[in-house]
């Protein structure tokens, strides 16, 4: 290794607040005490750690330490930041107002030649009877598949479940493939679907083998709804969330709960997809498998004070992948990869403004992650929203990037809103706001998403139900309208160089 | 709250799009927009055919047919071309999406089409009209189509958008 910086071993930035170091120097502290951490060289790190925060933490030290650093030696920064807002200023009035704010993580450009992290997930397979036949077929082909393009650094699991779960292959590096080849093929169909026993096992298996230098996830296919157990695995994932463990969620035909596989996923800024049928097994299984092997920093979480009066009504990640996020701090926002960046949209519900002038904090804290890479993986920025609050509004159009997010995200809102409205028992409301979905669908040319749109607006006003399918082509159809669209088919085909390894 | 001027759905102040229409409601100042300003009476009468605002796919280039419409007060020729799909309709005020071809310059407003009145596709040699839910409607050759509703046109058909009538000129 280079000769390491102190910045660089308490992993901030050069401009980091005395806050800021002590905050990243007790975290690392924690995390690489010889007490807790099992690697050789813990030692080793601790005392450089501490070296670092000795100097750092002392504003005398520090100034003369950063003169004798080589000026600009830096290769760059270690995460572009960009943030976009949809007003220049709020108003003072005497009603609520909102406010959109676009934040874009991006991993500098020479993260691309850098290896990736290893893997460290595990996949759990729902071998309930329903998946009999071409659907477990090709989970099967799919996954044996994917195994034999792992590295020999990657740590693969794989789980299955049914009334109860049990671990086909239990993690470690992979060494002989062939005999993970061998357990897949063995895998037998037969039971019902708990859920939360296959969750729990994968939960294990990769926390037995967590590490910040690793990518560390849960993949969880499954082809139905479980039940009972969904607050056991709602609580798991929260766990999972705090260990630094996503989950990712992938429904195999129109029978799972989508709500909970969504909620499942959002806790751990994970993903959660909908796979109609077995032909896009393969697809989906083997973008999710291929975007965790593309990752820059992981962990990325959002943790916030917001004010009284303030809220946080809406927050959606936009890419690379397009899901829901949590509302509450610390927020999980996923994983930034190599490319594209990781941008998310937050909306900000603003209670009636009266005597406050001067600039307003919206949102104030930091962003954090890990970065495996670096010397010391945990990195944090900090991240301040305000705007200035006047008496008249300085109109300037938003951002076009904004602009697009917000509006392709009101169309999977109002497909949200025409369920809502259906649970409250209004249909009429639902079918009309299916039938305006419809018609923005058919005039941006997605005419196939759109007649399913008004398919199912007409199931809502004769027959006063929706059918489970057209709902969640609806639903996952709007959120891929979101992906870039060149990440819609460029990132699914497989990298022929992958297979080589 | 501010009003939506499609829809009249109340939203708050700061909103960028109707929550129940899907308007886009902060064009407070008028932005440049794609859609070439019409040539008036000069030129050759080319319309306005505008590449779709966050075009999804590539325009395919059409090689089987050439594919026109006359307008029949007029008998201006619009060609459509540089793509296998047309919305059909005209732009006024605060639209948040806008034609492929926009016939204001046509009188369309007077013949009763509506801001996204229908869409022509080509797909596999064959072309359809499809309605989009137009206030007037769509008749292929006086006969009127479902909202939303497809029908194959061939070479010579009468298109109706309200009362505005175009012929399908096709030539393979």
């Amino acid at each position: 290794m280079q000769a390491f910086d102190y910045y660089s071993e308490l992993g901030v930035t050069r401009d980091a607040s005395p806050e800021e170091i002590r905050r990243a120097y007790h975290k690392a502290a924690r995390e690489i005490h010889p007490d807790v951490s099992n690697e050789k060289d813990a030692n080793e790190q601790f005392l450089r750690v501490q070296a670092a925060y000795d100097v750092l933490s002392d504003p005398e030290k520090r100034t003369k330490y950063d003169q004798g650093l080589p000026p600009q030696e830096k290769t760059g920064p270690v995460i572009g930041l960009n943030t976009l807002y949809s007003r220049k200023n709020l108003l003072k009035i005497n009603e609520p107002q909102l406010l959109f704010v676009l934040l874009e993580l991006t991993a500098p450009p020479n993260a691309k030649t850098r290896p990736s992290p290893p893997l460290n997930v595990c996949l759990i397979i729902d071998r309930s009877t329903s998946m009999r036949g071409e659907r477990m077929d090709t989970v099967k082909n799919t996954a044996i598949d994917l195994i034999r393009q792992l590295r020999p650094e990657d740590h693969i699991s794989i789980v299955t479940f049914s009334d109860r779960a049990e671990v086909i292959v239990s993690g470690g590096k992979v060494a002989d493939k062939k005999e993970i080849e061998k357990k897949i093929f063995m895998i037998q169909t037969g039971g019902g679907t708990e859920i939360f026993h296959g969750l729990e096992a994968g939960f294990f298996e990769v926390r037995s083998r967590f590490s910040h230098d690793f990518t560390n996830q849960l993949i969880l296919l499954t082809d139905g709804r479980t039940y009972g157990d969904e607050e056991a695995c709602l609580r798991l994932a929260d766990q999972a969330a705090s260990t630094g463990i996503g989950i990712n969620g992938l429904g195999i035909g129109s029978e799972w709960n989508d709500s909970f596989l969504d909620s499942l996923a959002t806790r751990t800024g994970g993903s959660s997809v909908y796979l109609e049928g077995p032909h896009k097994i393969e697809k989906l299984l083997r973008e999710n498998f291929l975007r965790l092997g593309q990752i820059y920093a992981e962990r990325v979480s959002f943790e916030f004070h917001i004010k009284p009066g303030i809220e946080l009504r809406y927050a959606f990640r936009l890419s690379p992948d397009a899901n829901p996020i949590g509302l509450s701090s610390p927020v999980r926002l996923g994983n930034i990869p190599k490319e594209p960046s990781l941008v998310v949209l937050l909306e900000f519900l603003i209670d009636p403004i009266v005597s406050f002038s001067g600039t307003l904090p919206i949102a104030e804290g930091q962003i954090s992650m890990d970065i495996p890479t670096r010397a010391v993986p945990h990195y944090m920025l900090s991240m301040q929203l305000s705007r200035d609050v006047s008496e008249v509004e300085d109109f300037q159009p938003p951002p076009a990037r904004l602009i697009q997010a917000v509006s392709k995200l009101n169309l999977y809102r109002m497909q949200e809103r025409a369920n809502q409205f259906l649970v409250d028992g209004n249909p009429e409301d639902a079918s009309r706001h299916l039938h305006n979905l419809a018609t923005h669908l058919f005039s941006q040319g997605q005419h196939h998403l759109a007649r399913t749109t008004l398919e199912e607006a007409e199931n809502i006003a004769q027959k006063r139900g929706l059918s489970e399918a057209g709902k969640k082509s609806i639903k996952y159809g709007t959120r891929s309208l979101l992906l870039p669209p060149s990440l819609t088919e460029a990132a699914i085909e497989p990298s022929p160089e992958k297979g080589d390894r | 709250m501010i009003t939506c001027p499609s829809c009249k759905h109340e939203e708050f102040v700061g909103a960028l799009f109707c929550s129940q229409c899907g308007t886009k409601l902060t064009y407070q100042k008028p932005t440049p927009r794609k859609t070439a300003s019409y040539p008036g009476t000069s030129q050759t009468g080319r319309p306005a055919v505008t590449p779709e605002p966050a075009q999804q796919t590539p325009p395919i280039t059409l090689r089987e047919h050439i594919l026109a419409l006359k307008v029949m007060d007029t008998g201006a020729i619009i060609p459509l071309e540089g793509g296998t799909e047309f919305t059909l309709g005209r732009v006024s005020g605060n639209q948040p999406i806008l034609p492929d071809l926009d016939l204001t310059p046509y009188k369309a407003y007077e013949g009763g089409v509506s801001r996204l009145h229908a869409t022509i596709r080509i797909e596999q040699g064959t072309i359809t009209v499809t309605d989009l839910g137009s206030a007037n409607g769509t008749r292929v050759n006086g006969k009127k189509l479902a909202a939303h509703a497809s029908q194959t046109i061939n070479d010579g058909d009468i298109l109706t958008l309200g009362k505005f009538k175009v012929q399908v000129l096709i030539r393979n």
